[in-house]
């Protein structure tokens, strides 16, 4: 509630409203042309994530989708530049969704509109960009509260595909897609047994631990035969050709991060040592209890992808905030991570709280916000051109009225490669025509 | 039949590309596996006594393509190195027996239900997964298989014992018939009955066989022969082109089997007993192959004076015999071939084996009895049996010989493609090394992961770690705390990379320390000197690294603890029990708050720097700051700085029911009660306290249209489950509208349409109820006397008191249609509903849910879950507010039950309203839907002392709830938390030392210890084994039945 703002800046605020493209586009949202005339926005706190912040009087000036200056003062002179007065407002590079499943979700209850999860425990040759719907009503949803990017997971199985960087607007999934390829998926199988009460006949421990055992060697046949095969098709000219093998070639060579989804600190340690013995780059994808894992994390320098704050806690004696207080932890520890919304895609627009959450119990607000800006850039192979603003960079940013990790703050204005956004929603469409049904019974006085 | 069997597997084996070797369409991505293959370095048993060095096998599309010393690696095929390892032929068994699921009778069947000789294994018998696992795990490549009863059981078939259905082919379906003397229930009931069986069945399978010809023959003028698929089926075995593999109990029965065989000119093999040794040459001069299992008689058990008395000599020698068996047969000049048939596990086979080899078995003639004997026996001994170009790739790969008593086999090749068996342990550290810890404490310790052994070296002396479970790299392990110079057992868990163990250990006392332990570089095959005092057998082993458990024998040494040793459980409990459990109840308590600002949910709205004073657990004051003569009867609280708001309300939790959410076993389930089955020891509670809760609408699932009784609640944690009670508030029940209701296809409604109706239908059959009541009630008394009262129904009880306005609907709902419909059936029956929950669509009929006096209690910002979902909207809560309805926000949830302050603070967010206006949206609004807004929900005097303090706006989405109180006790204080939680990590501990303790026996101790000091027997949070929340944050939230 710390963020008053005034009339004047609310005036400035609407009329950047008004300037922006399709204002009256509410339900279908249109895709903004490439930018083709420089952008300078001036006068206002400029946090640039990767530097301090420049209060009250930064500029940022971005042309052909590329931040091309920033600084403190009087902004260039540049003929034919949009000039924003943003005075009194904020400006943040745009989040990054760092684990979503934004765009192959629209109903989450309605199987045919579920396009995250492949038929089969091993399917390295699926990737997730091809099957963004970027007509998914739930993009611009998330994309109202600053959120611009997004790293894109299949799901399900063991193996369950390719993972996508995302830009969140464009007319297709091609326009949309960063890098359709951005890194192997494996969803690391359990490492200990379950114990206590179950539906299910609970089987012995000793018994639980031959099937854990087989399921890590089935990852390790599966990386063994990749191998095996690549090899093959360098020498063998009459060896067939296999989708999954192929698909597992960027992740083996090191040239692609294979994403782990890992909860626990058995499931994290074991997936280190296997992404340490095979010479593979990992991130740690989930990290519920990376924080007993730290030793293990620093001396690989594995990165983890913190799925989510607002969880419980896995067991019923730990402190009630023991996912509240995980980022703090891993920051005091020197670990690199990034906050996710560890949500449904619908509601990925809650992942500044997620990061907030994280700073009412202990993390610095500074490192919140890298953990949704650079931090996950950074992690998702991004960190060249995007999650701060700087020179050089693509101008993915947003303007807001204060604060964007509080709930109260609403997101203003929104450029992703220097193209202005449409920030409209079916949401905020469906608010004002029914807020005209109420105008019309004379229930409301607010035209 | 058979012919086509033979072309298929021959064509599968010899020049079929892999491609075409699956013919229907792929279910997915056309997998390409590589099946050029070479085994390198190797040394191969070609066949029983010849052997090749260092040789390399090339396998290729299944088939050995080059067996030799000089044979060049192809390009692209998988070099697998086989440096120490031997390969010998893959194992055959010539008779696996093999239940099946059951034996079809199709017409032209036997009359009698046990010669079914028509019955084929190779349509209708395959092995489980799990069977050909097992038989795979000791070496068998190949199994001819057959059904296990019947006197005429029906034709074997020769599979390939691959893991995959589709690898699993039949080689050739002329195996043998097979045969038995089975007898009992009903015909044939002795065994001379089943032997004059058989013979009347070969005589009729002559005489049929005859029939057919001369039908055939003659077809015009003749009547057709009988239909009798049994004899048509015998036709081959009694011409003698179909061997009848006859299972036999004894040598006496072998020698019956023979008999009949002659008789009838059978060419017999026999499944022999392992007592041929008793009748040697007879059996021997049969001339026939023996197929000899390897089950050896118990040891009979003579240790009683008694009992010994009944073991007859023949008995123990028949003991003492048994494993010579094979041998003199062997001897004696038989053709034998060994199986694993009868064997009470089939993991005794290499034990079995073990011994028969010590019995003189030569290992050349049992590796024949194994791979060229069955071979040739199955007529297959031209594709398998042997390690030889253009055989089948069909391979057994051991470290060292097959011949010990539990081999060490690694691999199983099957056509060519590798099973893998047991894996080449992935941790493999065998050597001395230093560990060291951030304690400052260093070690010296030897380290053998194939043996599971962990010994720290600590002077002369050496501390065996126990209970070390290896598992892929990962490895644990629990050692007496004398190394960590600390009294009881110290737990380590690591995980092996580059070469060092990397980890974090706990102390007694649960302090975590993290520790390295780097192998020293020149000790890795420095003798296992320490070796020696373990128990030398690494006994459980043929699975491999996998089955860790009861490696180590010393974790059964089970020493109840000494009585000297013996400790009371502490007398003190907490309520509930477990962490965070309370020893005493919270009590009320007279209390200033001073400073803080205050947030009424009440007509003053919020008072900067205000005052808030509780006595008797009721408000007394709220306002601004006044002049205090005397506070020292009270507690005050500076609250400076700090925000102070009403105890949270939640409208819709399901936090805290036992024994499940839902009876959704009929449609309407109004006689059901929430209150019966309150849990008050659901930590969520405590948790949800931590988030500044204090009182809960518990609510039945949205099952059914008319679900149960709801509960509400105020959370006084540790109190009993009456407790919690608010016993004042309005009885409740919940409804349910839409998709949940009218999912299920079976049950009526199935549509909006039909919930209408059906709740109309209750509502009708209640006023009927109540009517007939009143008749009856209204009746005089000798009326009355004379009339048998009406049924007292539970259910339409409940639905009576929603007619008499005593009872509130709380209906689950989301469309517009339906909300609508709901109000309007409510007017028809003159009673006002509750609230709707959830209400997304709300906003769309915000006029009519506010003029009939409904409360809305809707989630913030959900959508989208579902596709009645699909129009909710955040601002939902805030246009509903502004045209006039009350509303709340709730969580539904256990998680987002904690976060009701910022759930509020999206009000401001989406649709712009007041501060206060949002917070009352978690605060006296839902009480007021609850009807105990005369108690809570607002900080207004007169109101019971339920208030949460919080570090800044309770808006902040920074904010942090530092203190709950309800009813002026406090019931969560953020530092007290932590001793709680401090005090649970303690408890713990001490009772993890005292299972150890229990388990493995009293720690040794460093003799300069101090005694360890026993835990605070007034501490709170003593734990028990608690179920552990869902991993996945998908699991809980989106899938129930909101």
């Amino acid at each position: 509630m710390s963020g008053h703002w005034t009339w004047s800046t609310i005036t400035v605020a609407v009329a950047i409203l008004a300037a922006g493209r399709p204002a009256a586009a509410q339900s279908q949202q249109i895709p903004a042309p490439p930018q083709d005339h420089p952008v300078i926005i001036h006068s206002a706190t400029i946090h640039t994530v990767s530097g301090d912040p420049i209060e009250d009087d930064g500029y940022v000036v971005f042309d052909k989708g590329v931040i091309t200056d920033v600084g403190r003062g009087r902004p260039p002179q540049l003929a034919g530049a949009e000039v924003i007065d943003a005075h009194g407002l904020h400006i943040y590079p745009g989040f990054i969704a760092a684990d979503t499943t934004l765009g192959l979700v629209e109903t989450q209850s309605v199987q045919v509109t579920v396009d995250t999860t492949e038929l089969g425990r091993v399917t390295p040759e699926v990737r997730a960009a091809v099957a963004v719907n970027p007509d998914s009503s739930l993009i611009p949803v998330a994309r109202s509260n600053g959120i611009l990017t997004g790293l894109v997971f299949p799901r399900g199985g063991l193996v369950a595909g390719r993972c996508s960087t995302i830009r969140l607007d464009g007319w297709t999934w091609e326009q949309m897609a960063i890098d359709a390829e951005a890194g192997l998926v494996v969803n690391w199988p359990r490492t200990e047994p379950s114990r206590g009460f179950s539906f299910r006949r609970q089987r012995s421990e000793t018994e639980q631990r031959k099937q854990i055992a087989e399921s890590l060697q089935e990852i390790e046949r599966l990386f063994d035969d990749a191998v095996a095969y690549l090899q093959a098709r360098e020498s063998d000219p009459t060896q067939a050709t296999d989708l999954r093998y192929e698909a597992m070639r960027s992740a083996i060579s090191g040239e692609k991060p294979v994403f782990v989804r890992a909860s626990s600190v058995g499931q994290i340690e074991s997936a280190i040592a296997w992404a340490t013995r095979r010479d593979l780059r990992i991130v740690i994808v989930g990290g519920q209890e990376a924080d007993k894992a730290i030793p293990l994390i620093l001396k690989h320098d594995v990165p983890v992808i913190i799925a989510g704050l607002h969880r419980l806690p896995r067991h019923r004696y730990e402190p009630y905030d023991s996912a509240f207080t995980l980022p703090a932890k891993l920051h005091t520890a020197g670990v690199r991570f990034a906050i996710a919304s560890g949500t449904s895609p619908a509601h990925e627009r809650n992942l500044n709280h997620n990061a907030a959450t994280a700073v009412a119990f202990g993390l610095p607000r500074s490192e919140a916000l890298r953990a949704v800006t650079l931090s996950a850039a950074e992690i998702l192979g991004l960190g060249d051109t995007h999650g701060s603003i700087e020179v050089g960079k693509a101008a993915t940013l947003i303007i807001t009225q204060g604060d964007p990790l509080q709930i109260t703050t609403d997101t203003l204005v929104a450029f992703i490669d220097g193209r202005q956004i449409d920030l409209g929603n079916r949401q905020k469409a469906m608010h004002q025509k029914y807020r005209e049904k109420y105008r019309q019974l004379g229930l409301l006085d607010d035209s | 039949m058979q012919y086509l069997l033979v072309a298929l597997a021959m064509g599968a084996l010899t020049i079929a590309p892999p491609a075409a070797a699956q013919t229907g369409p792929v279910n997915g991505v056309r997998p390409a596996e590589v099946r050029t293959h070479a085994i390198t370095g190797a040394t191969v048993v070609v066949q029983p006594g010849q052997t090749i060095e260092m040789a390399t096998i090339i396998i290729r599309d299944g088939v050995i393509e080059a067996v030799g010393q000089d044979v060049e690696v192809p390009p692209g095929a998988r070099v697998w190195p086989g440096d120490d390892l031997t390969v010998y032929p893959g194992l055959i068994d010539a008779a696996v027996m093999v239940k099946p699921d059951s034996i079809q009778r199709g017409p032209g069947a036997h009359w009698n239900s046990k010669v079914h000789p028509e019955w084929s294994a190779a349509d209708e018998l395959l092995p489980s997964q799990s069977v050909r696992k097992e038989m795979r795990s000791l070496g068998f490549t190949v199994a001819a298989v057959y059904p296990n009863q019947g006197v005429l059981r029906g034709s074997g078939v020769v599979i390939a014992l691959a893991d995959k259905d589709e690898h699993a082919l039949a080689y050739d379906g002329q195996a043998m018939m097979a045969a038995g003397f089975d007898r009992g229930g009903g015909y044939p009931g002795s065994l001379m009955g089943a032997i004059a069986l058989l013979r009347q069945t070969f005589y009729d399978a002559h005489w049929h066989t005859a029939c057919r010809r001369v039908w055939q023959a003659y077809p015009q003028g003749n009547e057709p022969p009988i239909r009798a698929d049994a004899l048509v089926a015998l036709e081959e075995v009694v011409n003698g082109r179909q061997a009848v593999l006859f299972e036999v109990s004894d040598e006496h029965n072998a020698l019956r089997a023979a008999r009949l065989a002659r008789e009838f000119d059978l060419d017999l093999v026999l499944l022999g007993s392992g007592y041929e040794f008793r009748r040697l040459d007879d059996i021997v001069g049969l001339g026939v192959a023996i197929i000899v299992p390897l089950q050896f008689p118990d040891r009979p058990d003579v240790s009683a004076l008694s009992s010994s008395d009944r073991v007859t000599l023949r008995e123990l020698m028949t003991w003492e015999q048994a494993p010579t068996n094979a041998r003199r047969l062997v001897e004696a000049g038989a053709t034998i071939a060994l199986t694993t048939h009868r064997l009470k596990k089939r993991s005794d086979f290499y034990p079995n084996l073990r011994q028969a080899v010590k019995h003189g078995l030569d290992e050349k003639a049992a590796l024949a009895a194994l791979t060229t004997v069955p071979a040739k026996l199955l007529g297959l001994d031209h594709i398998i049996g042997t390690v030889e170009a253009g055989k089948a790739a069909n391979l057994v790969v051991v470290e060292g010989s097959l011949f010990e008593k539990k081999p060490k086999i690694r691999d199983v090749w099957i056509n060519g493609r590798r099973h893998e068996i047991s894996k080449e342990p992935q941790i493999k550290m065998v050597s001395a090394g230093t560990l060291e810890t951030d304690l400052g404490i260093t070690r010296e310790v030897r380290i053998d992961t194939t043996k599971k052994s962990v010994t720290f070296q600590i002077d002369d002396e050496k501390i065996k770690a126990k209970k070390v479970v290896v598992q892929k790299d990962q490895i644990s392990f629990v050692v007496d705390g004398r190394p960590f110079d600390a009294e009881g057992y110290v737990r380590l868990s690591g995980v092996l990379t580059e070469g060092a163990i990397v980890g974090t250990g706990a102390l007694p006392d649960g302090q975590r320390f993290t520790f390295t332990i780097s192998p020293h570089e020149d000790t890795d095959d420095e003798p296992e000197e320490i070796a020696e005092d373990e128990t030398g057998d690494d006994s459980d082993n043929d699975a491999g690294v996998g089955d860790s458990e009861a490696g180590s024998g010393d974790d059964e040494d089970e020493s109840e603890e000494d009585d000297e040793d013996f400790q009371m459980p502490p007398q003190e409990l907490v309520y509930p029990l477990g962490a965070y459990g309370f020893s005493q109840p919270p009590e009320a308590q007279d209390v200033l708050i001073i400073n803080a600002t205050i947030w009424t949910s009440g007509p003053d709205g919020i008072i900067e720097d205000g005052e808030l004073e509780i006595r008797g657990a009721k408000i007394v004051y709220v306002g601004p700051t006044r002049a205090h003569a005397d506070t020292d009867d009270l507690l005050v609280i500076d609250a400076a700085g700090k925000h102070l708001t009403a105890g949270l309300v939640d409208c819709h939790s399901h936090t805290g029911i036992s024994g499940g959410v839902n009876e959704g076993g009929q449609a309407n389930t109004a006689e059901v009660r929430i209150g019966d089955v309150i849990n008050p020891d659901d930590i969520n509670f405590y948790r949800q306290l931590a988030g500044g809760l204090t009182a809960a609408n518990q609510l039945h699932g949205s099952a059914n249209p008319i679900g149960g009784q709801n509960s509400v609640i105020k959370l006084k944690w540790g109190g009993a489950a009456e407790d919690f009670r608010v016993t004042d508030a309005i009885a409740g029940i919940k409804f349910a509208l839409g998709e949940n209701v009218t999912r299920s296809r079976s049950r009526y409604p199935n549509s909006r349409m039909g919930v209408e109706t059906f709740i109309r239908d209750g509502f009708i059959a209640a006023r009927d109820y109540r009517a007939e009541w009143d008749r009856y009630l209204g009746m005089s008394e000798d009326v009355r006397a004379r009339t048998m009262p009406p049924r007292r129904d539970l259910e339409l009880d409940a639905l009576v008191e929603i007619l008499n306005g005593q009872r509130l609907v709380h209906c689950h709902s989301y469309r517009q249609d339906e909300i609508l419909m709901l109000i309007r059936v409510a007017d028809e029956f003159g009673f006002t509903i509750g609230t709707f929950q959830h209400v997304l669509e709300g906003y769309k009929v915000a006029e009519a849910i506010a003029s009939h006096g409904a409360g809305a209690s809707t989630f913030s910002d959900w959508w989208a879950y579902k596709i009645e979902v699909m129009d909710a909207i955040p601002y939902n809560g805030a246009l509903m507010h502004d045209v006039g309805v009350i509303v709340s926000f709730n969580s539904d949830s256990s998680e987002l039950a904690r976060r009701m302050n910022t759930e509020a603070a999206k009000a401001v967010r989406y649709g712009g309203l007041d501060p206060q206006d949002a917070l009352n949206i978690v605060t006296i609004n839902p009480a007021k839907q609850l009807r105990i807004d005369h108690r809570t929900g607002s900080l207004e005097v007169g109101k019971d002392g339920d208030f949460v303090i919080w570090s800044e706006s309770p808006l902040s989405t920074y904010a942090r709830c530092e203190q709950t109180w309800i009813e002026g006790a406090r019931y969560f204080e953020i530092n007290r938390d932590r001793e709680l939680g401090a005090s649970a990590q303690a408890q713990r501990q001490r009772l993890i030392q005292r299972v150890l303790r229990e388990a493995h026996g009293k720690p040794k101790a460093t003799e300069t210890d101090e005694p360890a000091t026993p835990s605070d027997p007034t501490a709170e949070g003593a734990s028990s084994p608690e179920p552990d929340q869902p991993d996945s944050p998908y699991s809980c939230c989106w899938r129930t039945n909101r």
